[in-house]
This record gives C-alpha cells, sequence and structure tokens, in this order.
C-alpha cells in the first residue's frame, strides 16, 4: 500500500488505526462509572428502593464520584422533590408514581452534606457522607 | 360571570366519572351494570364507583385512634404512651401539617391541607386527667397551627396573635386532658373558615376517667369541600369522602351498643345534622356526660359542635343515615349501617 507514493506496511497501518480507537475510548475507560441511587418517597420519607424500612438514609458516596441519583414518589396527591441545596442540584416536582433523576459530580473534599425535599425538608432531609 | 348550581355542578362531575367508567367497561370487554344505572340516572343516589382507598380507607378510619390502624413500628413513630406514677398516662403525638390533594368523590381531587396526610386528621383520645403532649410539625406552604378545645393555658391555644406557626417550623402542645368528653382540634390561623375547609380539623376523644359502657365505638366527623372556592360546598360527606359508607356501609351486629362521636366541622353552611332510619339513639352533647339527656333520631349541629350518640340495633338489614339537609345528602353526605345478627355461640 501506499500513502502520498510512499510504500507503508499494512501492519503499520493497522497500528495506527488501535491506537486511534484507544485514543477516543480512553477518557470512557479511564472514568469511574457512575454510582446510581434509586430513592423513594413516601410516608414522607425517604428510603432506598433496597431498603424500604430505613427513613432518610445515609447516602455514601466517594469524593469526587459521578452520582445518578433517581427519585420516585410513591405518596398519592403529595408533590416531592429531592435536592442537594450545596450542589444547586434537584429533581423536579414529582406528583404521584413519577421519577426524575439527577446526577452530579461529589465533591472532592470529604464531609457530609445535606439532601433533602424542599417542600417538606422539616422531615424529609438526610445526609450524604463523602469519604 | 358564568356560575352553575351546585347539584349541577355534581351531576356533570357525576356524569363525566360515570362516562369514565363505561369507557372503561368497553376498553376491558366488559358489559357491567353500569349502563342500566344511566336509563335511570336521576333515581341513583350517590357517585358511581369509588375513590382510591390507599391514601385515605373512611372505613378504617372510622373505629381507629391514636394511630392504632398503623402497626407496631410504624405507629411508634406517632404515638407514645407512658405511665405515670398517679396511674394516669403521658400521651405523646406526632402531628404534621402537609399540602395533599385528596380524592373526596371519584375521580375529585381536592388540593387539600391536612394533618399527617389525612382529612380529618387522625382521632386523638386520651383519659381524663392524662397529659397529652403534641409535637407539631409544618411541612405545609403556609402558617398553620393546633387548636385544641378543652381546659389549657393560653400560651397553648395556637389561635392567639403570633401563635401560628410557620412552614419549616415546629412547636410542642401540652396540656391536661380535661374534661372529659367529645371534642376536636383544629388550625386557628387566619382567614381561619379557609384554614378549617382545607381540612386542618379532627377529633379529640377525653374519655371519663370510670370510663363508659363497652360498645361498637365509631368517629363520624360531618364535613364538606367547597371544590371552586366560591364559599359554597359542593360536596359532603361523612369523614370526607362522598357516599363512601353507601358504597362500604358500616357493619354492625343487631343487640350490640353502638357508640358513635359525631362532630361538626362543615364551614360555611352554618349547621349539619345527622338522621338515622328505622331506629331512634341517645344523645350525650359534648359527651360532658355519663348520661344521655335525650331521645330522637335527627340531630343538628352547630359548626364546631358534636355530640355522641348511643343506640342498639333490633333488627337485621341496612339503615340509612344522612344529613336531614336534603342538599347535603344528595351531594354526598349519606350513608349506611349494615346490622348482622350476632353470631351464635
Amino acid at each position: 500500500m501506499s500513502i502520498l507514493g510512499k510504500r507503508v506496511p499494512l501492519r503499520a497501518i493497522a497500528a495506527m488505526a488501535v491506537l486511534m480507537i484507544l485514543a477516543v475510548l480512553a477518557p470512557a475507560l479511564s472514568k469511574t462509572p457512575t454510582r446510581e441511587i434509586t430513592l423513594v418517597a413516601k410516608g414522607m420519607a425517604f428510603y432506598l428502593d433496597s431498603d424500604l424500612k430505613t427513613p432518610n438514609p445515609t447516602l455514601d458516596i466517594k469524593a469526587g464520584e459521578r452520582v445518578r441519583i433517581t427519585l420516585r414518589n410513591q405518596e398519592r396527591g403529595i408533590i416531592h422533590d429531592f435536592a442537594v441545596p450545596v450542589l444547586k442540584k434537584s429533581v423536579d416536582q414529582l406528583g404521584w408514581n413519577e421519577s426524575d433523576q439527577v446526577t452530579f459530580t461529589a465533591p472532592k473534599r470529604p464531609g457530609t452534606y445535606q439532601y433533602e425535599c424542599q417542600p417538606h425538608r422539616l422531615m424529609m432531609r438526610g445526609t450524604i457522607r463523602i469519604y | 360571570m358564568w356560575t352553575m348550581s351546585r347539584r349541577g355542578w355534581l351531576q356533570a362531575t357525576g356524569l363525566a366519572s360515570l362516562s369514565g367508567s363505561l369507557l372503561g367497561a368497553k376498553l376491558s370487554g366488559q358489559t357491567a351494570g353500569q349502563g342500566r344505572h344511566q336509563a335511570h340516572g336521576s333515581h341513583v343516589m350517590g357517585t358511581v364507583g369509588t375513590p382510591s382507598l390507599d391514601a385515605f380507607n373512611p372505613t378504617t378510619f372510622l373505629r381507629n385512634w391514636n394511630f392504632s390502624e398503623l402497626e407496631p413500628d410504624a405507629r411508634a413513630k406517632f404515638y407514645k404512651e407512658t405511665p405515670r406514677p398517679d396511674g394516669t398516662m403521658l400521651r405523646e403525638y406526632e402531628i404534621y401539617a402537609v399540602d395533599r390533594d385528596i380524592e373526596i368523590a371519584p375521580g375529585l381531587f381536592f388540593p387539600a391541607w391536612t394533618y399527617n396526610g389525612q382529612v380529618p386528621g387522625p382521632t386523638i383520645r386520651a383519659t381524663e386527667g392524662d397529659r397529652v403532649k403534641v409535637t407539631f410539625r409544618n411541612s405545609g406552604s403556609h402558617p398553620h397551627s393546633i387548636h385544641f378545645h378543652g381546659w389549657h393555658m393560653p400560651a397553648m391555644d395556637g389561635a392567639l396573635p403570633g401563635q401560628e406557626v410557620f412552614p419549616g417550623e415546629t412547636f410542642v402542645y401540652e396540656f391536661d386532658a380535661d374534661p372529659f368528653g367529645l371534642h376536636l382540634y383544629h388550625c386557628h390561623t387566619v382567614p381561619l373558615k379557609r384554614h378549617i375547609h382545607k381540612g386542618l380539623y379532627g377529633t379529640f376523644i377525653i374519655d371519663p376517667r370510670e370510663g363508659r359502657a363497652p360498645a361498637d365505638e365509631m368517629v363520624m366527623v360531618m364535613n364538606a369541600f367547597d371544590t371552586n372556592f366560591d364559599v359554597e360546598n359542593e360536596v359532603y360527606a361523612a369523614n370526607t369522602v362522598a357516599n363512601a359508607y353507601m358504597h362500604e356501609p358500616i357493619r354492625v351486629t343487631v343487640g350490640r351498643l353502638v357508640r358513635i362521636y359525631l362532630v361538626n366541622l362543615t364551614e360555611f353552611d352554618p349547621i349539619n345534622s345527622m338522621h338515622t332510619h328505622g331506629m331512634f339513639f341517645d344523645v350525650i352533647r359534648t359527651g360532658t356526660a355519663l348520661t344521655p339527656s335525650e331521645r330522637t333520631d335527627t340531630l343538628m349541629l352547630c359548626q364546631g359542635e358534636r355530640a355522641i350518640l348511643e343506640t342498639t340495633f333490633r333488627y337485621p338489614g341496612d339503615f340509612m343515615f344522612h344529613a336531614h339537609q336534603s342538599e347535603f345528602a344528595e351531594l354526598g353526605w349519606m350513608g349506611l349501617f349494615r346490622a348482622e345478627a350476632a353470631p351464635a355461640t
């Protein structure tokens, strides 16, 4: 095969192609996977959908980790949301049986941050612990 | 401005819900009885179908107090009783205010302000001399309060200037249960009629120390809803859901004493009433006596007035009860007792 009149071995072209593909994929591969957390709102409290016994659970998240939080409102007739005020992130206000997601990058510094339901923060709030 | 009569309005919504049911029946391939109702719809009393019961169940509400309808660990979040050295109880309650859309007739949602997500609020029941401590958290969108009827100091009144609890704030009401009787509690924040009418009220029973005769006891709150905010009610009920006890009659036993704690929390209409078919009942006004003062089959109560009704069913079968204001009855304040013979022993 020749490029611009110079003969180039096929093997070199193949190697280049592999490198180019890797270059495109590299950032995605090196990123930590997004942590998925699904919460349910019911009885004026948040619950993990994997643990419907513990109200307003503490959410442990690694520093700098990508997090996607899904809230499903299972309380008929009451509007709920999920917000992390310090990050200015929240899902939409949800009616019964509605869901929404919010994605954010956890703070780089370990510490604790409050999450809450904005209309009901008096009762529906918990802690995000960054470790 | 175009206005609609109250009855016309309910008929319209009734028809809407009827056509909805017909559509549902068609879609699911059923040819059930709904169509027959339509043929003589003007004779049908009450609503077609029932609201969802998972947010509020009038039958469950009827015979539960102090959160007794909840499982023990769920109940512990809202109610705790601690015996005191003198034989009385400390009764502690968690009450919160929250905005909630409640279904008062099939498919008809009312944007309520509620205590603990329900209208009427949870029934609170203590014995004369107990200490009652209520932690009130306002998770609603407006300032609210709880004003209990009964003896208490002004600081616990919830009605005086500056006693409103703002959204996000908490207040603890504490007082002795006195006097024994049938009382009520409600929000006392201005505009008062709106705060009460939106759903912030409940029943507060104080039992006499010596108790009353054993009976099948139930709580009925006569209430009504102004769904279009014209300062008139469009839907009436006992315990919020129009005609709930027509669809699910209240089961009672022939020969067993029945005691009804009847509270009138209707706004806008100055009075409400309860009339029973095929029987008479004894009346203890405000519940502040141990013996009845009168016998009747129709009792009129002013706003905020209440009475204990006692009767014993003589015959098995269905017995209507409703407001004797026929208009209220036809707009939802009507139900049935279903009396059954006592099981053979």
